[in-house]
């Protein structure tokens, strides 16, 4: 079938249009010959960025705009094109512009035909503000990790500083209440057993701060560790604690390795069972539940008690430092324990939440990655 | 066990220098302490008591690890290259609880390294610790090196 005049006519239109396109687009399109590289044409977009006319191209090849390449680097770059074993070259590089300035690129370079004869054409992507924006994040990344770091050490020095008086207070106390108790009314002993009261107090705090700023990414060494070994452990150091509450632990019954740092996690279990025989109902012996079970990528580990429970308003808030439910007033505690466990939780890529009503129980679920 | 007689104490707190002492009067009554404020002053006065004969040698060194002029770690160095000094028990009684200093104090040869406590009770403990050990020291070696 031969075509009527009238559609070569649409045909040429279009192609017209087309090339009206691509030649106005601001993306830069090059083409270039494929045995002396000089430049057979180049659209406006190239033109305008590139600063040259197409008249002064026409004596340049691309080596003449890429100051990152040799000849024989190039050579190289487009032999996969040249014998024909790739359809496109992706890859990036800078151009020089005839002011000498530069801008980074990315380049889409292919084989074609062109009047009849083989030529490369490239497709030019401007990439400076990617760039940009590239370097900004990498520099407010690494300004968020400093300023991280410089927090953890502040309170870790804070907490070590603030050891040495309370140190003063605590034995002079104590020495006062050994030498002169004779000396003191009722009154006087009780003064002295709020001061001695208060700087034990005070020492869990700190304790509790040390502790928390010592659990940090960098200075973490992940290993390969049995949960069980773990769980052992913590039912073995909180042996008081346990015979005192009356209090029933059921371990796994699977025995899982997982990875992690040991005294981490022992800290997270230690902190959570703890909490769990604290804040048990009263008249109810503590009953503690600790699972495991896998899902894709983590171990997801279960602990349950039957103790006061917590409302849904504060599941969220309790895992903030400080934060203490007000159901708990008569119950001593520090409100960073649950803090701890968030944190070491965080560190082992995981996330952590509760499933819990006020006065009937509380599940803490955790997930640990592989 | 033998009683012991020198004790060198080497820290620049005040309220801890009284803590040590009340915690050492608790248990001895014959006994001859000496308390030094900083590195230098301890490793000058120990240069001299060798230089003296062996004159007021201690037999058990408390010592702190933070101290002006030279720090506890380069107490411990002293006493480590010295033949006439190395023998005697150290122990290191410091609030830093940084394993860095509890590697370094046991690489330079620290008897033990004790972090300071809290409560009084732990307090006392520790050092009728360190006291217990330091007569045990001394009664296994050579009566003829230590005593005045």
């Amino acid at each position: 079938m031969t075509n009527t005049v009238s559609e070569n006519k649409t045909l040429q239109i279009e192609n017209n249009e087309l090339a009206y396109i691509i030649h106005n687009s601001l993306n830069e399109i090059y083409i270039f010959d494929i045995n002396t590289l000089k430049f057979i044409y180049a659209n406006k977009g190239a033109l305008i960025n590139i600063g040259y006319s197409l008249f002064e191209l026409n004596l340049l090849t691309p080596l003449d705009i890429k100051p990152e390449f040799t000849a024989e680097k190039f050579e190289e770059l487009i032999q996969p094109l040249k014998n024909k074993e790739k359809e496109i070259l992706l890859f990036n590089t800078v151009h020089k512009r005839k002011d000498e300035s530069c801008y980074p690129v990315e380049i889409h370079l292919q084989r074609m035909k062109y009047k009849n004869a083989d030529v490369y054409t490239a497709i030019i992507i401007d990439i400076s503000e990617q760039v940009e924006f590239e370097n900004k994040l990498i520099e407010t990344t690494k300004t968020l990790v400093d300023i991280n770091e410089r927090l953890h050490h502040f309170a870790a020095t804070t907490a070590h500083d603030l050891q040495e008086p309370l140190r003063m207070v605590s034995t002079f106390s104590g020495l006062l209440e050994m030498n002169y108790n004779a000396n003191l009314d009722d009154k006087g002993l009780q003064y002295l057993n709020y001061i001695l009261d208060g700087s034990k107090r005070m020492k869990l705090l700190i304790d509790e701060i040390l502790e928390y700023s010592l659990i940090d990414r960098k200075s973490i060494k992940m290993e390969s560790i049995n949960l069980n070994k773990v769980l052992t452990l913590v039912k073995t150091d909180l042996n008081e604690q346990i015979k005192d509450g009356n209090a029933l632990i059921t371990l796994p019954t699977n025995d899982i390795e997982i990875r992690g740092n040991f005294s981490c996690l022992y800290r997270l279990f230690l902190n959570m069972i703890s909490n769990s025989i604290k804040y048990s109902k009263e008249g109810l012996n503590p009953e503690i539940d600790i699972s495991i079970t896998a899902i894709p990528d983590y171990w997801m580990i279960t602990v349950q008690d039957n103790g006061i429970g917590i409302s849904p308003e504060y599941f969220d808030r309790v895992f903030d430092m400080y934060v203490r439910l007000p159901t708990a007033d008569e119950i001593k505690g520090t409100g960073i324990g649950l803090a701890i466990c968030k944190k070491v939780v965080d560190v082992h890529n995981g996330k952590i939440w509760i499933e819990s009503q006020e006065g009937s129980g509380s599940k803490f679920i955790f997930t640990i990655k592989m | 066990m033998t009683e012991l007689l020198n004790i060198l104490i080497v820290e620049d707190n005040e309220g801890d220098i009284f803590l040590i002492k009340e915690c050492l009067n608790d248990k001895l009554t014959n006994r001859n302490i000496i308390t030094l404020k900083n590195g230098a002053a301890a490793i000058d006065f120990l240069s001299e008591q060798v230089t003296l004969d062996y004159g007021m040698l201690p037999q058990l060194i408390l010592l702190d690890i933070n101290l002006p002029m030279k720090s506890g770690h380069e107490v411990l160095e002293f006493l480590n290259n010295h033949s006439e000094l190395n023998g005697i028990p150290v122990v290191v009684f410091t609030s830093s609880s940084s394993l860095l200093d509890i590697n370094k104090a046991y690489s330079r040869n620290a008897s033990c390294y004790l972090t300071k406590p809290l409560e009084l009770k732990e307090y006392k403990k520790m050092i009728h610790h360190a006291l217990k050990f330091g007569s045990y020291v001394l009664s296994q070696c050579n009566p003829n090196v230590l005593n005045a």
